[in-house]
């Protein structure tokens, strides 16, 4: 069995202790279950919130719900003092966890304190009736919790958050054609939502402030401008500007994916204009040739994917 | 060789990939990587995730919106003769896939050539599906060895994954054609051809015999062991029952099942351990837990919340022991990182270093030594 670490020990490349601490790894002489026991974590943190968070759905107003709630209070008191007592100070630059659990553990003092916060408007109504603002609440603190202990999971709650706050929600139905004003605040909110997210994502790169979180507001500020412009585009049909912005928007993706060596971006920017363009042309096909001629729809979908995927296979090394 | 690759196209992507692990890991710095990359030059056409699934995507819509103008145009003329033009055009489909994408570009696993010879095997299983009157064992058949034809052609997980898939329907489709309670048998059937693949594969593995098809070797023991856990699910086996042959709920042999579902996996675990094979370790763990609401689920118990939250803690608690427990290594488990920007492999290297020197004589290899980061110059 040729083994290529033996090669390169022959020709040279690694030495004899390097070929010996490789050996010891594929021979299972070292075996690291760090992943395995960060899975396990992060069920438990899972498992622990959404306990938590049923438990104050189904029991608040019994006569139990206060130990339970009392108990939510502890563990998130306990989750705080925690973090707190083993955390580095702040920092613009990323900062390492002091241990291998002490992410999960800043997690789980997020989830819990959006499990208690949410307990107190229900049972308190702190906010009145403006359930709105709770989420608001939520996001500010899931984004203090994120800068604070340096946690990017924690962030993504936080824009999520505040995505809530604006109204923002996905739908099964959300491509189902239905023409409504509350859509038309969706899709725009969606768009400068996303528009705001870049900005702040650039100006925090530039200014050097958490540089590393960058790529969580741009892969948000991706995926919910493009989604807000498509389906924009399906709602209120081809001839709105809607169309256009999602175009511009791929634009945009396409060159970001450019800029950061990223596929993930090219990917979005390049099926979201395909779907668009192709939508126009299946129109064209359709009103205006009025459906006779659809062997041309056919030949379009034959030739139209060529363009695009030549382009991509030229530019593959740009991506390395 | 049945590979559209030569041994040497292969060999070079190796060194590149155990090149760029050993980066990761620590252990080889990046001149001695860029040093390996460059003696090992691979002409293989490869590309990340996400270009895939675009190329994935672009190929698919080409071939269909191909393959859609051709049956227009010429679907009056071929109607009464529709198996050979399927079969034909799967054919020229394949020829493109090797001709143009293998030999010319040399694509591999591009999402690109996925696209384009999985759709030529689709037009072969269906011109199948003509030739033999629909006979559903004989098409299920067909797709099961042309997927797995393709699997070792084109060193495609994908197509091993769907060629193993239908070996199962061929199975069940088979015993269902027996009259009597051959069905029932199938499950358990199943279940021991696959864990019978995934102990043949694990030997394969171990004994190195066939080094060139390594990834898929690894990649069919994993599949096999997931659908050999899939087989003797309780959820799994009353649910298909239910919906293939009617049997409202009433499941025989189901202490069978609701034993295997438990103990199938901790059998995994335990030798996943024992062996320290991180394919039946973590399938072993991930069955395990899947367990749990395929039990409960069987038995419709109602959620609890307040064990929900339990085990939550349980597990976190547990979790935390483990890491703090195996942070200095222990017989040679850590909980330090193998992989990734924070990897600390050489600290369980040094552990193991000073485990073993109980049992053996060894140098002093990595003692204060400056392997951190300049590891691969060779100052140890």
């Amino acid at each position: 069995m040729p083994t290529e670490e033996r090669e390169w020990l022959d020709s040279g490349f690694i030495s004899q202790e390097q070929f010996a601490a490789i050996e010891d790894i594929r021979e299972g002489r070292v075996f690291s279950i760090s992943s395995e026991l960060q899975g396990l974590l992060y069920l438990g943190v899972l498992l622990l919130a959404t306990g938590t968070g049923i438990i104050i759905y189904n029991h608040i107003g019994s006569v139990g719900h206060l130990i339970a709630i009392g108990l939510i209070a502890i563990l998130c008191a306990g989750s705080y003092w925690y973090i707190f007592s083993r955390s580095v100070d702040y920092s613009p630059s990323k900062t390492d966890d002091p241990n291998p659990y002490y992410g999960y553990l800043t997690l789980l003092a997020a989830l819990l304190s959006a499990s208690l916060l949410t307990y107190l408007q229900l049972q308190f109504e702190a906010f009145g009736d403006q359930w709105s603002w709770l989420t608001l609440v939520t996001a500010a603190l899931f984004a203090y919790i994120a800068y604070r202990f340096d946690h990017i999971g924690v962030l993504g709650l936080a824009i999520t958050s505040l995505a809530s706050f604006l109204g923002l929600r996905i739908e099964p139905d959300l491509f189902n054609p239905s023409i409504t004003l509350d859509g038309l605040y969706y899709y725009n909110t969606g768009i400068v939502l996303a528009i705001a997210l870049a900005v702040i994502g650039l100006w925090l790169k530039s200014k050097e402030i958490k540089d590393h979180f960058t790529p969580v507001y741009m892969q948000f500020a991706a995926l919910l401008g493009l989604l807000s412009a498509m389906s924009a585009t399906s709602d209120l049909g081809l001839v709105s500007w809607y169309s256009v912005a999602a175009i511009v928007l791929s634009a945009c993706s396409v060159y970001y994916a450019f800029r950061v060596k990223s596929t993930w971006y090219m990917l979005y920017g390049v099926s979201v204009a395909y779907i668009i363009v192709s939508a126009w042309v299946i129109h064209f096909c359709w009103e205006v040739l009025d459906g006779d001629n659809i062997i041309l729809l056919f030949l379009y979908f034959t030739a139209s994917p060529i363009v695009p995927l030549l382009l991509i296979l030229k530019s593959r090394r740009r991506f390395k | 060789m049945i590979s559209a690759y030569t041994i040497e196209q292969i060999s070079a992507l190796r060194h590149q990939l155990k090149a760029r692990k050993w980066l990761k890991a620590g252990l080889v710095n990046q001149d001695k990587h860029d040093l390996i990359v460059e003696a090992y030059p691979s002409n293989l056409y490869r590309v990340k995730l996400a270009m895939a699934a675009l190329l994935f995507l672009g190929g698919t819509v080409v071939v269909i919106g191909l393959q859609l103008t051709i049956a227009m145009s010429f679907l009056n003329e071929l109607e009464d003769l529709l198996g050979f033009p399927t079969l034909i055009m799967g054919l020229l489909v394949l020829v493109f896939a090797e001709w143009l994408l293998i030999r010319e570009q040399c694509h591999h696993r591009t999402g690109m050539l996925q696209a384009v010879y999985l759709h030529g095997l689709q037009l072969l299983i269906a011109s199948s599906a003509y030739f033999f009157d629909d006979n559903e064992i004989i098409v299920v058949l067909t797709a099961f060895i042309l997927s797995l034809l393709a699997s070792l052609r084109y060193m495609d997980r994908f197509a091993l994954a769907s060629a193993l898939v239908c070996f199962g329907v061929f199975v069940f489709q088979l015993f269902d054609s027996f009259d009597g309670m051959m069905v029932y048998f199938v499950p358990i059937f199943l279940a021991i051809c696959y864990g019978a693949a995934a102990f043949w594969l694990d030997r394969l593995s171990k004994s190195g015999e066939h080094w060139m098809y390594g990834d898929l070797i690894n990649a069919g023991k994993l599949f096999s062991l997931i659908l050999m856990y899939i087989s003797v699910n309780v959820l799994v086996v009353s649910s298909g029952g239910n919906l293939l042959m009617n049997l409202d709920g009433q499941l025989p042999f189901a202490w069978l099942f609701i034993a295997l579902t438990i103990l199938l996996p901790l059998t995994m675990f335990y030798f996943g351990w024992k062996n320290r094979d991180r394919i039946l370790l973590n399938i072993g763990g991930i069955g395990a837990v899947l367990s749990v609401p395929s039990i409960k689920l069987y038995f419709e118990m109602p959620t609890n919340e307040f064990v929900i939250a339990f085990v939550g803690v349980l597990l976190i608690v547990t979790a935390i022991l483990l890491i703090r427990y195996f942070s200095a290594a222990r017989n040679g488990i850590s909980s330090a990182k193998e992989q990734g920007q924070s990897s600390s492999i050489l600290k369980i290297l040094e552990a193991a270093q000073a485990f073993q020197q109980g049992e053996k004589p060894t140098t002093d290899t990595f003692g204060g030594g400056e392997f951190g980061g300049g590891g691969a110059e060779g100052k140890f």
